[in-house]
C-alpha cells in the first residue's frame, strides 16, 4: 500500500504540473487581457503600470518561468480581479465553507442515496424498486439551477428559521447541501442498487442465506461491503467536484465558496486565480482518488494481494 | 450505559450514522428555532441597514477603484469636500469643507475646511491631507485608474502622465527653454509606428535591435517614456531621433540634457515641478486652481475620486504610490466619513459602524451598514421577500412585474443619470452613410421595447445627454417608419434592396443583451426590409472588439459620475478609449473646447447643446433608452429619496421600527 501512496502522489504531481502548464497558456490564448474588463476604458499610460505591477509585460516565457518558481514557494500570485488580495488568500478564505457544502452534499448524498440503493436491490422489480429507481433518475435529471430556488421558494419562504440565502446561521448549511446532495444521492442509488445485485447473486451470500445466517447481517456484513465498491469510487471524484465546481449553488444561496471564483476568474481573465484554482483542484482531485484507492484496498482484500 | 451501547451495537453501521446526524441535526434546529425574530426585525432594533451590493468590491482604497459598488461603500466610510444633498440634485452640503467661493471666472475655488473634522484615529484634517490625496491619486506610478477625474486640477494631466517635456519646460518657472518653440517635438510617443514585432526584445533587450528597429522603438515611445540607455543613443548621434525642424541643434540637445539628468537622478518624483493646480493658503484653507473656468466643481468634489486619504496611515504601509498596501483592511484603515469599516468577511459582507470621531455624528441616525455581495438578482429578490434585507441592489425584469403584484409598496422605479446606446463601426460599409445610420434609428420603437421588454419604467431617449433640471436635450430622436424608409431608399436601399445581410450586432452574453438585440433585428426586418445578424461574445472579447474597430454595431451603455453633460460628451472626442466608433468631428471637439473655456454656466450649457446636435445629427451612436434603477426598498428605511445619480448620503438614512 505504501508503494501504492508513494506512486500515486508523484503521479499526482506530474498531472497538475501539466494541467497548470496547460492552464497557462491555454488562458492567455482567449482574446482579451486581465486589465481590460472593465466597461470603461483604461487609460493607456495607466495600464502600463498597472501591467508593470503584475509583471504582465514580460514576454511570455519569462512569466512562466516566474510563476512556476513562485508556485514551488507556496506563491500562487496576486488576483487581477480582486486587487491587493493574493491567490493563497482567496483559497484559504473561500475554502471552509466550500468543504462545509461538500460534506453536507455528500453527507445528504450517502444518506439518501444508499439506503435507497439497498431497498430497491432487496425488493428487485417490486413497487419499491420501481418507485425508488423513478424518484433518482429525477433526482439525476433536475439541475441545481432549477432545484434550488425550488427549495428557496417551498422551504425557506415557508420557515422561519431557514434563510432563503445567506451563510450565517448553522441553518444556512441545509438547503446548498439538499441541492449538491439530491443529484449525487440520485447516481448514488443506483450505483448500489446495481452492485448489491451482482453480490446478492454471488454463491456465498446463497450459503450463507441457507446457513442460516439471518438476513441483516448478510446485508451488512457480506453483501454492501462488496455492493459498495462502485459507490465509493464515485464519491471521491464527487467530493471533489462538489467543493470546487458548486458555482450555481453558491450564487443561489450566497454561499461564499470557492466554485464561483472558478468561473469569475475565466470570465475577468484573472490568470493567476485561475491557475492557482487549478492546482489546488488538481491535488484536490488526485487526493480523493487517493483515498479512493485506500478505500477500495480496504473493502476488498483481492486488491491488497494484486498490489 | 452499557444496554445502550449494546442496543447500537446490532444496529447495522448505516443506521447507526442515521441516528447519529438526526440527532444532530434536531440539535441544530432546536438551536436555530430559538431565531423568532426576523433579519430585518433585528436590524432594525439594532439601527443597522442591510443592502444587497450587487458583488464582491474590487476595493475600497477610493484612488483606485472606478465601480458603483465600490463607490456604495466608499461614500459611507469617507468623507469629500462637499456632500451629496439627501433629496435634491445637483445640490452640495457641506462636508470637509465649512464653505467654498470661486473667483470671477470659476478658475479658481477656495475651500475653507471645518475646524472639527477628524480623522477616525482622532487626527485632524487639514489640506496637506487633500494636497497629498490629489497628489496621491495622480502619481504616475500609482495606476489609478480613474486619475483622469482631477485632470481639472491645472497641470494634472501632465502629472499624471508624466508629461516630463511640459514639466521641465513650460511648469517649471527655471525652464531654459521656452515651451512654444518646442511642444512640436515627440514627447508622448506615436502610437502609429508599427513595433508589435519586436515590443518584448525590445523592452528586455535594446541593444539586441538591429538600428533600424531602435530608431523606430524611440520614436514610437517617444521622449518621456524612453530610458537612459535609448536618450544617450539620441544624444550620441546614433539614433535617428524625428526632431521637427523648428527646433534647433542646441535646443535638442538641451532638450536630451535635461531628460537624461532626471533620469540619472533616478527618476525622482516631478510633483513639486509641476505645480499642479492644488495648494494650502493655510493648514485650513485649500486652494484649487483649474486648467479652464469650471463652475461646477463643488459637484465633481462628490465623486470619491477627489476625497482625502489619510497620508499618516497611507505612509504607515508603504509610500505615496504603491498600491494595494493594505492600508483599507479591517484594523488598518483610517477614514473620515459617517461610518467605519468595521468587518469585512471576503465574498460575505462588510460591515460599516458610526463613526463616533466624524464631525457631524450627531445627524448620523444609523448605527451601521451591513454590505452583502448578492450576485444573483434573483436570489436577492427573493431575500428580500423573505425579510433578509432592507434594500436590494437591482430588480431583474421579471422581477419587477412579479413585485408589482406582491410587493408594490416596495418597488422603486426612479431615473438614473445613465443612457443605453449603440455603438456603430462608421468606418465599415454602409454604416458609414450617415442615411444609413439616420435609418436605422429612425426605425426602432423605443417606447414599445420599453413597455415590453424592459419593464423598468425607462424614458426613450430623444437625445444623448439624458434630461436634468439644468440641461435641455435636443429634441431629434423619434420613432417613424415612413422617414425611416425614405432615408433608406436615398442612400440607395430602396425596401432594404442591395442592403448588406452581412450586418452583425455585437452583444454580452447577458440576457437582456440578447433580447433588446432580437427586437432591434425584428424592427430593422419590418421597417427596412434588412436582415442583421447577432454575436454573441463573451465580455472580454466583446471589449477589445470594440476596441480594435472589428465589429457593426455593439449594444453599450453610459452611467454619468457628475451632473454635467460634459460626462456623457467628452468620450466622443478622437482618440478616447471610450468612443471606438471611428467617428471624431472637429467642429464637434471645437465646441467641447469652447464650452471648457466659458465661464458663464448658462452660456457654456447652451455651446455643448450645440455640440450634443452635432454629434446627434451624424449619429455614430444611436440612443435607445435612459436608465432608470429599479429596487425594492423596505418600508422602514426612511431618508432614502429618488436622486439622479443613485449616490445616497448614508447619513441621512434612518431606521424606524415596526
Amino acid at each position: 500500500m505504501f508503494r501504492l501512496i508513494i506512486s500515486r502522489v508523484l503521479q499526482a504531481f506530474a498531472v497538475v504540473f501539466f494541467l497548470f502548464t496547460l492552464t497557462f497558456f491555454a488562458i492567455r490564448a482567449i482574446p482579451g487581457d486581465p486589465l481590460s474588463t472593465d466597461d470603461k476604458s483604461m487609460p493607456e499610460h495607466v495600464k502600463e503600470k498597472i501591467e508593470e505591477y503584475y509583471g504582465l509585460d514580460k514576454p511570455l516565457i519569462v512569466q512562466y518561468g516566474r510563476y512556476v518558481k513562485n508556485v514551488l514557494m507556496g506563491d500562487l500570485g496576486l488576483s487581477t480581479s480582486k486587487p491587493g488580495r493574493t491567490v493563497n488568500e482567496i483559497i484559504v478564505q473561500s475554502l471552509p465553507a466550500s468543504l462545509l457544502v461538500g460534506i453536507g452534499g455528500i453527507t445528504v448524498a450517502v444518506l439518501l442515496g444508499i439506503p435507497m440503493g439497498v431497498i430497491a436491490a432487496l425488493r428487485k422489480n417490486s413497487w419499491i424498486d420501481y418507485s425508488s429507481m423513478a424518484v433518482a433518475m429525477i433526482g439525476i435529471c433536475i439541475p441545481t439551477f432549477v432545484l434550488g430556488p425550488l427549495l428557496q421558494l417551498w422551504v425557506a419562504s415557508k420557515t422561519d428559521w431557514i434563510n432563503v440565502a445567506g451563510w450565517d446561521t448553522a441553518a444556512d448549511i441545509l438547503l446548498p447541501s439538499l441541492t449538491l446532495g439530491v443529484g449525487s444521492a440520485a447516481y448514488l442509488a443506483r450505483l448500489t442498487r446495481g452492485g448489491m445485485l451482482e453480490i446478492l447473486s454471488q454463491d456465498y451470500i446463497r450459503t450463507a442465506k441457507a446457513k442460516g445466517v439471518p438476513m441483516l447481517p448478510i446485508i451488512v456484513k457480506h453483501t454492501l461491503r462488496g455492493a459498495m465498491m462502485p459507490a465509493v469510487t464515485f464519491l471521491g471524484p464527487a467530493f471533489a467536484a462538489i467543493i470546487s465546481g458548486s458555482f450555481i449553488v453558491e450564487t443561489i444561496f450566497q454561499v461564499p465558496g470557492m466554485g464561483q471564483h472558478f468561473v469569475n476568474a475565466v470570465t475577468s481573465k484573472d490568470y493567476a486565480l485561475l491557475q492557482g484554482l487549478v492546482i489546488f483542484y488538481g491535488f484536490l482531485m488526485a487526493g480523493a482518488n487517493l483515498l479512493v484507492d485506500i478505500a477500495l484496498l480496504l473493502l476488498n482484500p483481492r486488491l491488497r494481494d494484486a498490489t | 450505559m452499557t444496554a445502550t451501547l449494546k442496543v447500537f451495537r446490532q444496529r447495522p453501521p448505516a443506521m447507526r450514522s442515521i441516528t447519529f446526524t438526526l440527532l444532530l441535526l434536531s440539535g441544530l434546529l432546536t438551536l436555530t428555532s430559538c431565531q423568532d425574530e426576523t433579519p430585518i426585525e433585528r436590524a432594525n432594533r439594532e439601527g443597522i441597514l442591510l443592502i444587497g451590493n450587487g458583488d464582491e468590491p474590487k476595493g475600497i482604497d477610493p484612488h483606485l477603484v472606478s465601480g458603483v459598488i465600490e463607490g456604495n461603500i466608499i461614500r459611507a466610510i469617507f468623507e469629500g469636500l462637499c456632500v451629496d444633498h439627501p433629496e435634491k440634485n445637483a445640490e452640495c452640503l457641506p462636508g470637509v469643507a465649512e464653505s467654498w467661493e470661486s473667483n470671477e471666472d470659476f478658475t479658481q475655488w477656495t475651500f475653507n475646511l471645518r475646524t472639527n473634522a477628524l480623522w477616525s484615529d482622532g487626527v485632524p484634517i487639514t489640506a496637506e491631507d487633500f494636497i497629498f490625496s490629489y497628489h496621491r491619486i495622480l502619481s504616475p506610478n500609482l495606476g489609478a485608474k480613474y486619475a483622469e477625474m482631477l485632470y481639472y486640477l491645472s497641470n494634472a494631466k501632465e502629472y499624471n502622465q508624466d508629461h516630463k517635456g511640459y514639466i521641465f519646460f513650460k511648469a517649471d518657472p527655471k525652464s531654459p527653454l521656452d515651451w512654444q518653440l518646442i511642444k512640436d517635438c515627440n514627447f508622448t510617443g506615436n502610437d502609429k509606428i508599427d513595433i508589435s514585432s519586436f515590443k518584448d526584445t525590445a523592452k528586455n533587450d535594446f541593444s539586441s535591435l538591429s538600428s533600424e528597429q531602435k530608431q523606430l522603438y524611440v520614436n514610437h515611445k517617444g521622449l518621456n517614456r524612453i530610458s537612459l540607455k535609448q536618450l544617450k543613443t539620441i544624444q550620441d548621434g546614433s539614433i535617428k531621433f524625428d526632431w521637427p525642424t523648428s527646433v534647433t541643434a542646441a535646443e535638442r540637445e538641451v532638450i536630451i540634457a535635461r531628460l537624461m539628468q532626471h533620469a540619472e537622478a533616478g527618476s525622482p518624483d516631478l510633483w513639486d515641478l509641476a505645480h499642479v493646480g492644488v495648494t494650502a493658503k493655510t493648514p485650513l484653507t485649500l486652494v484649487i486652481n483649474l486648467r479652464g473656468p469650471i463652475p461646477f466643481l463643488p459637484e465633481i468634489t462628490k465623486h470619491y475620486t477627489w476625497f482625502p486619504v489619510p497620508k499618516h496611515t497611507i505612509l504607515k504601509f508603504g509610500t505615496i504610490d504603491t498600491p494595494n498596501t493594505g492600508w483599507t483592511r479591517v484594523g488598518n484603515i483610517v477614514s473620515n466619513g459617517a461610518f467605519v469599516l468595521n468587518s469585512w468577511r471576503f465574498n460575505h459582507h462588510i460591515e460599516a459602524l458610526k463613526n463616533p470621531n466624524y464631525w457631524d455624528s450627531s445627524t448620523v441616525k444609523l448605527n451601521g451598514i451591513r454590505y452583502l455581495p448578492v450576485k444573483n438578482a434573483y436570489t436577492e429578490a427573493r431575500m428580500f421577500y423573505d425579510s433578509q434585507l432592507h434594500k436590494t441592489y437591482t430588480l431583474p425584469p421579471e422581477m419587477i412585474i412579479h413585485s408589482r403584484k406582491v410587493r408594490p409598496e416596495a418597488l422603486r422605479q426612479e431615473p438614473y443619470v445613465g443612457v443605453y446606446f449603440l455603438r456603430l463601426n462608421t468606418t465599415r460599409k454602409p454604416l458609414e452613410n450617415q442615411k444609413v445610420r439616420l435609418a436605422l434609428s429612425a426605425a426602432i420603437d423605443r417606447r414599445l421595447i420599453i413597455d415590453n421588454l424592459l419593464q423598468g419604467g425607462q424614458t426613450p431617449a430623444h437625445g444623448l445627454v439624458p434630461q436634468t433640471e439644468e440641461y435641455t436635450t435636443p429634441k431629434v430622436i423619434h420613432f417613424d417608419a415612413t422617414e425611416a424608409q425614405k432615408l433608406m431608399a436615398e442612400a440607395g436601399f430602396p425596401n432594404g434592396e442591395g442592403f448588406t445581410t452581412d450586418l452583425k450586432i455585437l452583444t454580452t452574453p447577458k440576457e437582456t443583451s440578447i433580447r433588446m438585440a432580437e427586437a432591434l433585428q425584428a424592427m430593422w426586418k419590418q421597417h427596412l426590409g434588412i436582415n442583421v445578424r447577432i454575436e454573441q461574445r463573451e465580455w472580454g472579447t466583446f471589449l477589445t472588439a470594440q476596441q480594435e474597430l472589428d465589429y457593426d454595431i455593439a449594444v453599450g451603455g453610459w452611467i454619468g459620475d457628475f451632473l454635467d453633460p460634459t460626462t456623457f460628451l467628452d468620450m466622443w472626442s478622437k482618440g478616447n478609449g471610450n468612443n471606438n466608433t471611428g467617428w471624431s468631428s472637429t467642429e464637434f471637439e471645437e465646441k467641447l473646447n469652447l464650452a471648457e473655456q466659458n465661464a458663464d454656466p448658462s452660456e457654456r450649457l447652451e455651446i455643448l447643446k450645440e455640440a450634443e446636435a452635432i454629434i446627434l445629427n451624424e449619429r455614430p451612436i444611436l440612443p435607445l433608452y435612459w436608465y432608470t434603477t429599479s429596487y425594492l426598498l423596505h418600508p422602514s428605511v426612511k431618508g432614502w429619496n429618488p436622486l439622479l445619480l443613485d449616490n445616497h448620503p448614508f447619513k441621512f438614512v434612518e431606521l424606524e421600527s415596526n
